[in-house]
């Protein structure tokens, strides 16, 4: 029987996000030249409040055609990041927006295994790779006290951590016109920022602990 | 004081201290012994500082409120043959329960409710942060909702927390002639009586609260996926292998509210939204222990596993001796066998 079903004919591309339907709209306002991204994520006191995007269309001498607010969400960043190549205000800020993506990205390894040994791959990942050196994991790393991952599955994990951060190098250097150096140090200060959210110390920083 | 570092070069420094000794009137040698003790004091208390911070480190950390929670959570660990060592920290005691599966795991206690010095918000803050936990798990008592579907001793894991208090109260829709003579009545027992207040509420409520509840969307927050999933393969695991005990996974109201009232609990039970996921009893420490989320929305970190007490009602509240034991022995078995289980199945 071959009666039509729309769920079998139509097309599998997903539902653009009304929020990317409107950027792509004010995209096409006449002038608007380029994308830029600001990330905003307000610190009160020792808590975090939500992050949320401000999102400028600028004309050819960068000046403000069209601004947006909206929270922060992963769908509406790998659009700006993937999809239009917009980059943050600055370096810094990038390395903030790159630190939130990791989030998701690690989440369904955390969920396979777990808080404790997720944390010790994660930390041996990076003492004995190519961010060991970087002064800003360094920085954090100094404030972690992780121990060695007991039981087999190391290197599952950290082969599955590492993906991600090659995924990351990747889109990056998309981002940079293959500057290879410029997303070297924004990744490092992406992984520092997720480190530190991660493990409080900031917070603890704050409290005098450290 | 002279700073120690960073030290641009030697020379520098040696004139600084020439300059130090001098402004101070000091000899050079002592000077530099001072400059050299400060450095050395410094450096000992930044590896103190550093030693602390690695012996009281965990991944994963278990709050109670009441001393019955903590002495359960002891004697489930000790029949479990796991440590209960206590710990020292700058802000809080910590009791070390040592490796369970993957985890490091430590717990607190903290005060009944969310605010407050010693209050669940403050104390989960500054405990993440001394011991760099990246999950919270609270533990203990909580009350029940549905005194025909569940009982003493199930175990309530939240899969996400209402916070009750996070609500908008508007003026109702304008009343009408009947309510208004009512309120008119209110307004003179409350001129011309003594007992104000207490009767004219009465008269007045004759004709409904005159405002409605609304809640926000902030109001609800949803626990760590990662740990609902590993509470939920427990539950079947329980249920398939008939082991005593209940676990029932939704949404669990969290607020300041010590209720031991039926009327008041159905009330609040009514102003809840309906949602996809059910409620399912409520608690009152969550509210606080979520400001110390990480910012993860999607993972925030934490969950509420608590075994069910009472039903917040006067006559389960009388009985509450008797079963506040089975209610939080319950929780801490069910949390520190979940910790025993790999975090997802192979």
């Amino acid at each position: 029987m071959t009666a039509s079903n729309k769920y079998f004919d139509a097309s599998t591309d997903p539902p653009v996000h009304p929020r990317i339907k409107a950027w792509k709209a004010y995209r096409n306002l006449p002038g608007v030249q380029r994308v830029e991204v600001e990330v905003r994520r307000d610190r009160d006191g020792l808590i975090l409040l939500p992050a949320r995007l401000f999102v400028s269309f600028l004309g050819k001498n960068a000046e403000l055609i069209r601004l947006d607010e909206a929270p922060w969400e992963v769908e509406l960043e790998d659009w700006l990041v993937d999809h239009e190549k917009a980059r943050a205000v600055n370096v810094e800020n990038e390395k903030l927006r790159f630190s939130l993506l990791l989030k998701p990205a690690m989440r369904p390894i955390l969920t396979r295994y777990g808080d404790g040994y997720f944390n010790a791959v994660l930390t041996v990942v990076l003492h004995e790779g190519p961010f060991s050196k970087h002064p800003e994991v360094v920085d954090v790393l100094h404030h972690i006290h992780e121990d060695q991952p007991a039981g087999g599955s190391k290197e599952d994990c950290q082969a599955l951590i590492e993906h991600v951060f090659t995924l990351f190098a990747k889109r990056l250097l998309a981002l940079y016109d293959g500057s290879r150096e410029i997303a070297v140090d924004i990744l490092g200060g992406a992984i520092a920022r997720y480190l530190d959210d991660r493990f409080s110390v900031t917070n603890s920083k704050i409290l005098g602990l450290v | 004081m002279i700073p120690l570092a960073p030290v641009q070069s030697d020379e520098i420094l040696e004139r600084r201290l020439l300059a130090e000794a001098d402004r101070r009137g000091e000899a050079v040698d002592a000077a530099r012994h001072r400059v050299l003790q400060a450095g050395l004091d410094a450096e000992k208390e930044r590896r103190e500082r550093a030693e602390q911070a690695a012996r009281l480190s965990v991944d994963v950390l278990l709050v109670t409120a009441t001393m019955t929670e903590h002495r359960m959570l002891r004697e489930v660990a000790t029949s479990l043959r796991l440590p209960f060592e206590r710990r020292a920290g700058r802000f809080c005691t910590y009791y070390h329960l040592g490796m369970i599966g993957t985890d490091r795991v430590a717990s607190i206690q903290v005060e009944i409710g969310a605010f407050g010095a010693g209050g669940s918000a403050s104390s989960c803050i500054q405990a993440r942060a001394e011991t760099r936990a990246t999950a919270l798990i609270l533990i203990g008592t909580a009350f029940g909702i549905a005194r025909s579907e569940q009982q003493v001793g199930d175990v309530l894991v939240s899969e996400s927390v209402f916070l009750y208090d996070d609500r908008h109260a508007v003026d109702g829709p304008t009343p009408g002639r009947f309510e208004t003579s009512l309120h008119a009545v209110g307004r003179a027992i409350d001129r011309t009586t003594a007992e104000r207040w207490t009767v004219a509420r009465k008269v007045r409520a004759l004709s409904g609260p005159g405002y409605t509840v609304q809640y926000g969307p902030t109001s609800r927050r949803a626990a760590s996926g990662a740990w609902v999933s590993r509470f939920r393969r427990l539950a079947d695991e329980w249920r398939r292998t008939g082991e005593t005990g209940r676990i029932i996974v939704g949404t669990l109201l969290s607020g300041g509210s010590r209720i031991e009232s039926a009327r008041f609990r159905d009330d609040l039970v009514a102003a809840i939204p309906k949602m996809d996921s059910p409620l399912i009893g409520g608690e009152m420490e969550a509210m606080g222990a979520i400001s110390a989320a990480n910012a993860d929305e999607q993972d925030p970190g934490w969950i509420v596993v608590k075994g069910i007490a009472d039903f917040a009602d006067a006559q389960s509240r009388a009985k509450i001796d008797a079963t506040r034991d089975l209610a939080a022995r319950s929780s801490a078995r069910a949390v520190l066998r979940a910790l025993q289980t790999p975090a997802s199945p192979v």
